[in-house]
């Protein structure tokens, strides 16, 4: 906001402000769509009365005037619901939910310090209207004309063309953003000549409140700007627990005291007669030195640790939105948001997490007739679950619609191109869904704004492998679809296994490593070309690092040592075994980017720097996993029963 | 604690480089005047001939301590090394110039740490003499030298330094022209 607020004081009151005001609308959000189930609910009333109540009264201690303004006239309304005047019905949640939105819009003002063109008048409009037509139809006085003109304005109000233009600033994505009309007007056309002077904004349209660029860098955080504008930007605060911060200060206090110790016996060094007890008092103090860092990490990562609750917090009113637009019946079910995760994933897992649920709502969930006529509830439920598994965080999101036709995926995906008819014979059915991942597949047979814009699952896919984790989908035809969702507990730093091939080093993040084994050359067998490994009557494709990385070979003739290992990695359902020499040990890495000019080699997440200060490479399974599958495929498919005889022969 | 400002300091055996290039140096009033027309360069060898990059954009220069080998990276790149902590890749100059694999002393060869807006990379060069001052004016722009495309592009002029030729590397362009390289696969 433009009355600049100049010393710190200030400023930090409007912080608390913003953040207060912010959860509180969230919340609020939430309350409503509880609301809409309950409608007599007295305890929710309350609470949705005192918590927009409060946010009217630290507004106006600010002098935030527009928003004591719009808050105000949504006070009055939420007031008439609290006495029983009025009832919560859809329509009258959607406009409550507007004004909340413009409230929403208002307080990212303050934050960017621009002054948005939120149409304040044709909200507080709004919510008189529906004030004065709670009034009538309460006290019900038949052959008032201007009860009935009242009344006429307030069907305006409702007016499904209203609630198009109220929804599209939620559908279309993150509010910076979003060069659509906000929550605007009344249409003018709808009110009567006698309705009283009031001004008619015309169609107005929002200057994004941020530049373009800001919007970017919010892209991160556009799970919170995604629905309705709460803030566009990615937080740049975290709050965090007094207990969690004094465990910190106190492992860094034990830190200090290790230091010293070691100083110490590394300073008067002169007068030591007996080496052996100074070299284990040495000792001694570095594992000490050694234990408290492991504590400190843990302790730091810890205060990075924030519940899902953040981002799920948002869904309920998403699909409450998605549903009532699309004309579907449908319950969300939270479970486990009180699972923690690294703050940087919580940024990043929005998105991915609207796309499946607006993929779930869209494609999923069958009108309500359909479903009857299945034999199921005409309610159709989406589920959410997260909960933590060993060092991963899983996130499930299940529905009970008609789930995916692996038939149609194999056509459309042979149609688009993405993989030939033979390919899609030997596809089993839940690998065939799981085409779905890949670029430029989208089965929506018409393109609706909700999902279906032919990007999607492939962006879903790619934004979960950018934090290391993984997707992927279950589904059984008629009884619905399973995503889930797998993420590391922290990006930073990772549990690795040390591999060697000839002369180089390389680290396999542990997460996706199976299992290793020991072979001997005679173990690998060639089927249509490619090495695989018979393990355990499983066939495991094999990748030799050393021609994959086409490792130079050691002075000594051959280089190639006798017994082998594999290292047996998986993401997703997919399996692989990366041939190797040794597998000296593990270790706890740091992953460092490689900068810019190296950030683009398939196949290498980023670099290392071990204990010895070598640097060494981190491998990215994932991709290889990819790579290795799509040449596969186009290697057999090209392959001539006789070139690969061949090739065995050759073997 | 890092080095922020300028780490140069003369290395390997500069001592009779030092006496030939101070001559050309002594060309300039005092020695010491840093005024506009002045460019102080730091000059090092690639094969038998004389390069050099304006200082104001190295960072330091370190001996070449143990390079990984990055898979699959352009041909171009030595490796990645450890930098105090940060990864920094390495860039071999007489690869990316396509001279022939070096015939003189390891134990010369540097990493040249240059910066430019944001992007920090290290140059493999075969030996480094040191820091140069010379007028403007001495600098002959590239225009219509023809040293083969791939130098062509990169390079900001050629000095004169007696019997000597230096050729001034322009390491925007020099870091440029790598990256496009390297987005290209």
């Amino acid at each position: 906001m433009s009355e600049g607020f100049d010393n710190d004081e200030m400023k930090e009151i409007v912080q608390d402000f913003l953040q207060e005001a912010s959860e509180m609308l969230e919340g609020l959000d939430n309350y409503f769509v509880q609301l809409e189930n309950n409608p007599e609910d007295r305890t929710l009333l309350n609470e949705i009365f005192r918590t927009a109540h409060s946010i009217k009264g630290s507004a106006g201690f600010i002098g935030l005037n527009r928003i004591v303004e719009v808050a105000h006239h949504a006070e009055n309304v939420l007031n008439q619901l609290r006495t029983g005047n009025m009832r919560a019905e859809p329509a009258v949640v959607d406009i409550i939910l507007e004004s909340m939105d413009a409230l929403k819009v208002l307080v990212n003002e303050v934050r960017t310090g621009e002054q948005a063109d939120v149409d304040i008048e044709g909200i507080n409009m709004k919510l008189d209207l529906l004030l004065q037509w709670g009034e009538d139809t309460h006290s019900e006085s038949p052959g008032e004309e201007a009860g009935e003109a009242d009344s006429e304005m307030a069907s305006a109000v409702r007016d499904e063309k209203v609630l198009d233009t109220r929804s599209m600033p939620k559908e279309e994505a993150s509010f910076p953003e979003a060069s659509g009309e906000i929550p605007s007007a009344v249409p003018s056309p709808s009110l009567p000549p006698s309705s009283p002077p009031v001004p008619h904004p015309g169609p107005q349209v929002v200057r994004p409140a941020s530049s373009r660029e800001e919007a970017q860098n919010a892209e991160a955080g556009s799970a919170k700007g995604a629905e309705g504008g709460g803030g566009g930007e990615a937080d740049q605060t975290i709050r965090v627990e007094i207990s969690r911060l004094d465990s910190v200060m106190n492992l860094v206090g034990e830190l200090v005291l290790g230091r010293n110790r070691l100083v110490k016996l590394s300073g008067d060094i002169d007068g030591v007669t007996d080496f052996e007890r100074r070299i284990k008092e040495v000792a001694e103090a570095i594992s000490q030195l050694n234990r408290v860092t492991t504590d400190l990490q843990t302790a730091v990562i810890k205060t990075r640790m924030q519940p899902i609750k953040k981002v799920l917090g948002k869904f309920p009113r998403m699909v409450r939105d998605l549903s009532r637009k699309m004309g579907k019946s449908i319950r969300l079910e939270l479970s486990g948001e009180e699972t923690e995760l690294d703050k940087s994933v919580i940024e990043e897992i929005g998105d991915p997490l609207i796309h499946i649920i607006r993929n779930s709502i869209d494609h999923g969930i069958e009108m309500p007739d359909d479903r009857i006529a299945q034999g199921k509830d005409s309610e159709g439920v989406v589920r959410i679950s997260a909960y933590q598994e060993g060092n991963s965080i899983v996130i499930e999101i299940s529905d009970d619609g008609r789930g995916i036709d692996a038939e149609k995926i194999r056509r459309k995906a042979v149609e688009k191109g993405i993989i030939t008819e033979a390919d899609a014979m030997r596809l089993t059915d839940s690998e065939a869904v799981n085409i779905i991942f890949m670029p430029g597949f989208s089965t929506a047979e018409k393109v609706t704004d909700v999902s279906g814009r032919g990007v999607g699952m492939d962006v879903v896919r790619t934004n979960i492998n950018k934090i290391n984790g993984s997707v992927e989908i279950a589904t059984q035809k008629g009884a619905g679809s399973t995503f889930t969702i797998r993420l590391p507990l922290t990006i930073a730093i990772i549990q690795a296994l040390m591999v060697t091939i000839g002369p180089e080093t390389y680290a396999i993040p542990l997460a996706s490593v199976v299992e290793t084994v020991k072979i001997t050359e005679k173990d690998i067998k060639t089927l249509s070309g490619s090495e695989v490994l018979n393990l355990r009557q499983q066939v495991l494709p094999l990748i030799r690092l050393r021609d994959e990385f086409k490792v130079p070979h050691q002075g000594d003739g051959t280089g190639i040592p006798e017994g082998q290992y594999v290292v047996v990695v998986q993401v997703g359902s997919k399996n692989l075994g990366l041939v190797v020499d040794r597998l000296p040990y593990q270790e706890e890495v740091v992953i460092k980017s490689m900068g810019q000019i190296l950030s683009g080699i398939r196949g290498l997440a980023g670099a290392t720097i071990t204990g010895d200060g070598r640097v060494v490479i981190i491998l990215d399974v994932g991709e290889i996993l990819q790579d290795v599958s799509l040449r596969v495929k186009k290697g057999v498919t090209s392959l001539d029963p006789v070139s690969s005889e061949r090739l065995e022969a050759g073997v | 604690m890092e080095t922020t400002g300028m780490a140069i300091r003369p290395l390997g055996r500069q001592e009779e480089t030092t006496r030939e290039l101070s001559r050309e140096i002594s060309g300039v009033p005092g020695g010491v005047d840093f005024g506009e027309g002045i460019l102080q360069l730091v000059s090092f060898r690639l094969g038998e001939e004389e390069y050099a990059l304006d200082v104001m954009n190295v960072h330091e220069i370190n001996r070449i301590s143990e390079v990984t080998r990055v898979p699959k990276a352009p041909y171009f790149v030595e490796g990645v090394m450890n930098l105090r902590g940060k990864i920094l890749p390495v860039i071999n100059l007489r690869k990316r110039f396509g001279f022939p694999p070096p015939t003189t002393d390891p134990e010369e060869a540097r990493t040249i740490v240059v910066f430019h807006e944001g992007l920090t990379v290290g140059l493999a060069v075969d030996q480094v003499f040191q820091v140069i001052r010379i007028g403007r004016e001495k600098i002959e722009k590239n225009e219509g030298i023809g040293l083969g495309n791939v130098l062509d592009a990169v390079m900001a002029g050629v000095a004169h330094l007696g019997e000597n030729l230096v050729v001034l590397l322009d390491l925007p362009k020099l870091l440029a022209a790598i990256q496009k390289d390297a987005g290209k696969r």
